[in-house]
């Protein structure tokens, strides 16, 4: 009897196909990539993370240490805090979701292209496709390696998880490399698509990198002239060129100006995810209309030297609460960037103001520091780049506020104070400081009574030896957890 | 799919055709008699065997106690149960023979539902708990995982939340999996992975909870871990039973979380920032006024969290037809605001004799479930985390009469009142299960079972958060799933005994089940009209869709045979063999055997005349089990769309990126698991005790890694590693006090789990994904080789640095009043090296005693649970206690902070700037607790009262639930976890809804 069963059960066994999985709804890797469409939608997916680091305020953190920024006590703040105070920690928990995430993930989606790009069918819009790929792959290394230092470098879509941190220069030498390829493959414009990254955008964007590589940590001097070379190009040959008032720039309807060089496409009609957040952020104290975040506001001596003018008038917000506050009357106590809120406050809370990845006054500056360096002094056209930036702060068309015949020091230190005010609250001074050691410098000015945060890991006064630990922000905890092969930068270790 | 199934429909047809062809020659060999052996209640008694005296021939009746055997009119047949008087027969003239056969009041006769069929309680040779209605019948319950707890050893049952409606997470015998599905299957009336909260738990007749690798094994590959096989209730009485039961619960918030008071609060905040950022006449006011008690604005408590549950049954059984027919009701306030949870469940079990030997049984059970914000466990932004950490200096209303919004000092953006009221997370539930069965006896010793089932569940999740939720983006969302579940099982047994010794039964089981899902989801983001809810998505500014399907399959073959020798040597053997669509073709197969052995040591001569030991069985069991606890198409290489960016300044336009590594070689996680046990009764039956010790080795674990982020923030599966379990059970039941008017009935039950992991595949150590809670630095939990499952990670507090410690506080940068840490690794500073295990979240021990007093028509019921050894990180204190740096420092521990006059504490001093970490050892507090789970009082009418009445009896009852629980844990209750149905993130706290305490009243009555 249990023979005829088993037969049976055999027999209906043998008889029947095995269970396979037919997804219905979902797309497969192995055969996109195959068409332009698809290679144009891996494209798309690779902004995603990029808008993500720009449109939250938490992109700033570990640009808090600069003296143009401070945040508040209390509330949810204390990863802004850590940056600030000079009391940085592993377990910044903003630090790894908004900077190394969204900066990795950029990397992921890029290099999904990158690795696949060739499949597609050759041609100009492949090439440039994939360019724009190398661009943000590019942009994103940048940023780590600037911010954190040597970083673990993956450049394809196959990865070991066992990469070591490559040291800045390979980091950097990769980045060069992205940066050329964007060069040399994409237009000089995108047509009704300002968001792409253009040729220009890709120079100005190697301009950048090369003028970080001359000085600290690298100290490449050479690349000062490299720099130069090409905010020069950028500056004849773009078509770009400085808005005339300061405050048009910060006018949603002026988003994609002539200035802007590249934008992020911040939209408030879609995506809340996509829509600048930065009023929220940054845009009011408590006391003013009950809204604000208070992620991050100026430091009170900054906005003290802060030239007075127009730039100064519509860069910070001083009066709230409909006139009867003013900024020292206000809870925080600080001045906030109205600037980067597009006033729309109190209306618009969140709002479509494209903020600037590359801006023409960037191209002006970054020449006139990299030009003064490579040749030993400042000649005509940086003088003119930094005199033109200096009349619009001014307001002025005539040369009542320009500088001449300084010395080399003296005109480094007056691009570089420029460019903190032109620049003030845009995640730039920090960087500045850095590759300049001028760190302690900065903070010597800072107020040390109870108007401002008291600072913790170093003291004000204290020589640019003291801050060296914090230039590089800490690796974030997840990461040492998992690779405790890794060795954790100075300020953590 | 599709096609395949048509393929294996012509497969099926072959192979009932075949069984029944060969049914139908058995029957024209064979001259037969039937007949159904009852008890003298009228019950059916399946299993009893019957026998041609003098002769080999033999029987056993089914599950309905029916029979069918060859015999001539001489022939005199023996009919036999355990526990029952044997009988003598002439069969004579008869072709249907009805037996009757009276108790045997010296022996235990159980017949237990094993799965595909059932077995005599003396034959079974695996690791089973039973469980009765009756077991539970004095404790309200209104989710059935609650009849679960601590009642059986080796089944851990945690209320991880007490929101209104929220199953509770049931362990059997630890988690095997590390980070996948470690639920137990569920198999009600032979329908496997049935809901189990749509269980009304007035329908459960009995529980049986399948533990060793012998007795789950029959589930193969869904049975790793554990299985729980439900058996409802069907219509016994001649007479028809009505019954109504009605439950009225008042519910209430367990404690009370010590917060300091407004006024401390704001003077906690001036001395932490050294500025007066409340006014001395603000600290004034607060004084007077209170400032805002957030518990009092959030929960409620008595009858306006009022949890109702009403039952009505009517069963019976008219000629060839017995029901059971049910209605349920339940609503649960909840005792948090805005939360709820409502049942209404139908039940129809009918059976039809067709004939003597072809049964039919229909079961229909549909119930409708909507639970309200009961979610959210690991989030900050939830209210019960939110009122422990808000500042009492922020009031609960605006103004304009409104709950606030934000409040400074308070570390989150959102107040508890604007989470309780701003956010609305409706899920709408309603699931039919159809299952179908027909019990054939084709033949002689033959019968073939088969069940058909279909389970459909739609399930509806509309949410709403409104702009107090959502200041900036208030939204609005409809997920509709549809859910379908196909099964239907073929069951070939054969059953006979030769030689009178030899017992011996197989069965042969053909079993297919498969899942279909669509699922669809609208969300309306920047809603532009609040009033419309969700009830109009177009009113918004922009909208977000998706939508997805999954299909999965098993297909199975199952072998097994129990063997009997002389009822005294027992043997279990099976084999299945499973086939997963969810694993690519080299990995779909996966056979599963197990054996078990039974030596009943009482039925040998030495021990057979005992008057003191009844029963005695040893038991021994191996077997292998398996987990496909992945999701569908979880080996199949994908690709993430929607990812949504600009880049022309205003069109949203939808990129694809890469979804995270592929694995194509996922296959099943596999359970071996040795367990060797003895039962025992004692005194007449009066006490008995079982014991059993485990040991189970998971291989091929599957596991969600998280990679570094910088590979792309995505997470991976993959089967790596091997995870031990081991541990003890020991249950002890019996009768302490029986005179005429006392009788007190007791039931113990005691178990250990320890799980350690023995391997990891390449990696020492893993982070397994989804440890970051909010609040915490994201350490989460670390597995690691060698060591036990559970740890919790952190920095080793050593109080703090005192005045007289200047130069070795300066070494870390520390100062006297700042936090001090352990050096682990010497190296003078703190980093993540020195993070170690700080804390297991694990039981150590849990245990059960159940007692029941009855004194003439009063019944004493004390339930008492227990879980020992296991701590918990109490995230919230860490929170109020400064790791926020200046915000929510609510904790009354403030008080106590260092200052040089107070340096014998651990509260590191308000003005210290020093960093301090949630994940601290000085927040692992011990979780063990004793908890008077119910005790309830229940009073019987009378009889004489109601003799002259249609009133067969009425019980009413008073109970308690929740009443006490003895523990040193300082959150509101040890029992939650925020980790959930989680197996590794266990211990950790961060504002979980407790369970409430509850005072129930109770009516039930029959007619």
């Amino acid at each position: 009897m249990k023979k005829y069963l088993l037969i049976i059960i055999l027999s209906s066994a043998f008889g029947c196909t095995t269970l396979e999985e037919e997804p219905k709804g979902l797309l497969t890797p192995s055969s996109f990539y195959e068409n332009q469409t698809d290679l144009d939608a891996g494209v798309t997916a690779i902004y995603r993370p990029y808008m993500d680091f720009f449109l939250n305020a938490q992109g700033s953190i570990p640009t808090l240490g600069g003296d143009d920024v401070t945040t508040r006590l209390g509330s949810n703040k204390e990863d802004y805090r850590e940056f600030d105070r000079f009391q940085t920690t592993a377990g910044n928990g903003w630090l790894l979701q908004h900077g190394w995430g969204h900066l990795y993930r950029t990397v992921f989606f890029a290099n999904a292209v990158i690795s696949n790009y060739t499949k597609t069918p050759e041609g100009t819009a492949r090439e440039q496709a994939a360019a724009q790929a190398f661009f943000l792959r590019g942009w994103a290394y940048f940023q780590l390696v600037r911010t954190w230092g040597p970083v673990p470098l993956v450049i394809s879509d196959v990865t070991t998880g066992e990469e070591p941190r490559s040291p800045e220069s390979e980091v950097y030498e990769q980045v060069i490399t992205d940066l050329e390829f964007a060069i040399s493959n994409l237009p000089p414009n995108w047509t009704g698509e300002p968001g792409r990254p253009s040729a220009w955008a890709a120079k100005l964007m190697l301009a950048k990198v090369y003028l970080t590589t001359a000085g600290w940590p690298l100290k490449n001097t050479a690349n000062y002239a490299k720099a130069a070379e090409l905010a020069k190009d950028v500056i004849d040959n773009s078509g770009h060129s400085l808005m005339p008032t300061f405050r048009d720039l910060w006018l949603v309807e002026n988003d994609n100006n002539i200035e802007s060089v590249l934008a992020v496409q911040a939209d408030n009609g879609g995506d809340w995810g996509l829509s600048n957040r930065m009023p929220l952020s940054v845009g009011a104290p408590d006391d003013d209309s009950g809204n604000g975040w208070d992620d991050y506001f100026a430091e009170i001596a900054f906005f003290n030297e802060f030239p007075e003018g127009p730039r100064k008038d519509d860069t910070f917000k001083t009066s709230f609460a409909e006139g009867t506050l003013t900024w020292e009357q206000t809870i925080q106590g600080n001045p906030y960037y109205s600037k980067l809120t597009g006033y729309s406050l109190p209306q618009n809370w969140q709002n479509s103001l494209n903020p600037y990845v590359l801006r023409f006054a960037d191209a002006l500056l970054m020449y006139a520091e990299a030009q003064n360096k490579a040749d030993g002094g400042p000649n005509a056209a940086a003088y003119e780049a930094l005199n033109e930036v200096r009349r619009r702060a001014a307001g002025v068309n005539d040369n009542s506020v320009d500088v001449s015949g300084l010395s080399s020091d003296e005109f480094h230190n007056t691009v570089i104070a420029e460019a903190g005010w032109e620049f003030a609250g845009e995640w730039h001074r920090w960087y500045n400081l850095v590759r300049n050691e001028m760190v302690a410098e900065a903070t010597a000015k800072r107020i040390t009574d109870d108007r401002e945060l008291p600072l913790v890991g170093v003291s004000v006064g204290d020589p640019e030896s003291a801050f060296q630990k914090f230039y590089y922000a800490p690796i974030p905890l997840n990461e040492m957890l998992l690779r405790p092969d890794w060795q954790q930068n100075p300020c953590c270790n | 799919m599709k096609k395949q199934f048509t393929q294996l429909l012509s497969c099926l047809t072959f192979f009932v055709l075949a069984s029944s062809l060969m049914g139908f020659q058995q029957v024209n060999a064979q001259q037969s008699v039937s007949g159904i052996v009852k008890d003298e209640a009228g019950v059916s008694i399946p299993g009893a065997n019957i026998f041609i005296e003098g002769t080999t021939k033999g029987s056993v009746t089914d599950f309905d106690g029916n029979f069918t055997i060859s015999a001539l009119p001489t022939d005199v047949l023996i009919i036999s149960f355990i526990g029952y008087v044997t009988q003598k027969v002439t069969v004579g003239n008869q072709t249907s023979i009805k037996i009757t056969l009276a108790e045997d009041a010296a022996q235990l006769s159980e017949v237990v539902v094993v799965g595909y069929g059932t077995q005599k309680r003396s034959d079974i040779t695996g690791a089973i708990s039973s469980l009765s209605s009756k077991d539970f019948a004095e404790q309200p319950i209104a989710i059935a995982s609650d009849a679960l707890q601590g009642r059986s050893p080796g089944v851990q049952v945690s209320n991880s939340s007490g929101a209104p409606g929220s199953v509770a997470v049931v362990r059997i015998r630890g988690a095997n999996s590390i980070t996948n599905n470690s639920n137990p299957l569920y198999v009600i009336d032979g329908v496997l992975g049935a809901s189990f909260t749509a269980l009304n738990p007035a329908d459960i007749q009995s529980i049986e909870i399948l533990k060793d690798a012998s007795a789950s094994g029959l589930y193969g590959a869904r049975g790793s871990n554990g299985v729980v096989l439900v058996t409802t209730k069907r219509g016994k009485t001649d007479t028809p039973i009505v019954e109504f039961n009605s439950l009225l619960t008042t519910q209430y918030l367990p404690n009370s979380i010590g917060k300091l008071s407004a006024a401390q609060h704001a003077e906690v905040v001036n001395t932490v920032n050294g500025t007066t950022e409340f006014s001395q006449t603000e600290i004034d006011a607060f004084r007077t006024n209170g400032g805002t008690d957030w518990e009092k604005e959030i929960y409620r408590e008595g009858f306006d969290a009022l949890l109702q549950n009403h039952n009505l049954s009517v069963s019976g059984k008219s000629g060839k037809i017995d029901y059971y027919i049910s209605g349920n009701k339940v609503d649960n306030l909840g005792i948090l605001e805005n939360s709820n949870y409502q049942r209404e469940a139908v039940r129809a079990n009918i059976n039809f004799e067709v004939s003597e030997k072809l049964k039919m049984g229909f079961n229909i059970n549909y119930s409708d479930e909507l639970s309200k914000n009961i979610g959210n466990t690991s989030s900050l932004f939830n209210p019960t985390a939110a009122a422990i950490l808000y500042s009492p200096t922020v009031p609960a209303y605006g103004d304009d009469g409104r709950p606030t919004h934000t409040g400074r000092f308070s570390g989150i953006g959102t107040s508890p009142t604007a989470i309780a009221f701003g956010l609305n997370n409706n899920l709408f539930t309603d699931n039919t299960t159809f299952n179908f069965n027909l019990n054939w006896d084709f033949a002689k010793n033959l019968s073939y079972v088969f069940i058909g089932a279909k389970r459909v569940q739609h399930a509806s999740n509309r949410t709403f958060k409104d702009d107090l939720a959502d200041l900036t983006a208030p939204a609005a969302s409809v997920g509709e799933n549809e859910f379908q579940q196909y099964q239907h099982t073929h069951i070939v047994e054969y059953k006979n005994t030769f030689n009178t010794d030899h017992r011996l039964s197989f069965k042969g089981v053909f079993e297919e089940t498969w899942i279909e899902n669509f699922s669809s989801r609208a969300t309306g983001n920047g809603l532009t009209n609040l009033d419309r809810s969700y009830f109009n998505l177009a009113l918004a500014d922009t909208y977000t869709i998706s939508s997805g399907e999954t299909e999965s399959g098993i297909r199975s073959f199952l072998a097994r045979a129990e063997y009997a020798f002389k009822d005294k040597y027992l043997l279990t053997s099976t084999v299945r063999q499973d086939q997963s669509s969810k694993f690519q073709n080299k990995f779909q197969n996966a056979t599963f055997p197990s054996i078990a052995l039974g030596w009943r040591i009482s039925e040998e001569p030495f021990l057979s005349d005992s008057k003191v030991i009844n029963n005695f069985k040893l038991r021994a069991s191996w077997g292998e089990t398996g987990n496909e606890g992945v999701n569908a198409y979880s080996s199949f290489p994908t690709l993430v769309t929607g990812i949504g960016s600009i880049v022309d300044g205003s069109t949203i336009i939808f990129g694809v990126g890469p979804g995270g590594f592929t694995n194509d070689d996922l296959k099943w996680e596999t359970t071996a698991q040795l367990d060797i046990g003895f039962d025992i009764a004692f005194f007449n039956n009066r006490f008995t005790a079982s014991f059993d010790y485990y040991k189970k080795n998971t291989t091929d674990v599957l596991l969600t890694v998280t990679p570094p982020t910088y590979l792309g923030g995505i997470t991976e599966l993959i089967n790596a590693g091997e995870i031990e379990n081991k541990g003890f059970e020991f249950m002890l039941e019996g009768t302490i006090i029986d005179n005429e008017d006392f009788k007190w009935d007791a039931l113990f039950n005691f178990s250990t789990n320890e799980a350690t992991a023995i391997s990891l595949g390449k990696d020492d150590f893993i982070f397994p994904a989804g440890g970051n809670f909010s609040g915490s630095n994201g350490i989460g939990t670390k597995i690691e080789v060698g060591q036990e499952m559970g740890n919790i990670q952190g920095y080793v507090s050593d109080g703090v640095w005192g005045s007289d410690e200047v130069t070795e506080a300066a070494v870390f940068g520390a100062a006297p009043g700042d936090s001090k840490y352990k050096d682990i690794n010497g190296d003078n500073a703190i980093t993540s090296d020195d993070i170690t295990t700080i804390g297991n979240g694990a039981p150590e021990f849990i245990w059960g005693l159940n007692n029941t007093f009855a004194y003439k028509n009063l019944t004493l019921n004390i339930f008492v649970q227990s879980m020992v050894g296991h701590d918990i990180l109490n995230i919230n204190r860490a929170l109020t206690n400064g790791v926020n740096g200046d915000s929510s420092r609510t904790s009354i521990d403030q008080l106590n902070a260092w200052t040089a006059n107070n340096q014998n504490t651990s509260v590191p001093a308000l003005t210290s700037t020093y960093q301090q970490q949630p994940e601290d050892s000085r927040y692992i507090e011990d979780g063990t607790f004793i908890r008077f789970k119910n005790i309830s009082l229940a009073y019987d009418l009378p009889k004489s009262i109601l003799e002259s009445t249609f009133i067969d009896s009425v019980k009413l009852s008073l109970s308690a639930q929740n009443l006490f629980t003895i523990t040193d844990y300082k959150g509101y209750d040890p029992e939650v976890s925020a980790g959930g149905n989680s197996n590794v993130f266990l211990g950790y706290d961060t504002g979980v809804y407790p369970n409430p305490k509850s005072v129930t009243f109770g009516l039930n009555v029959k007619f």
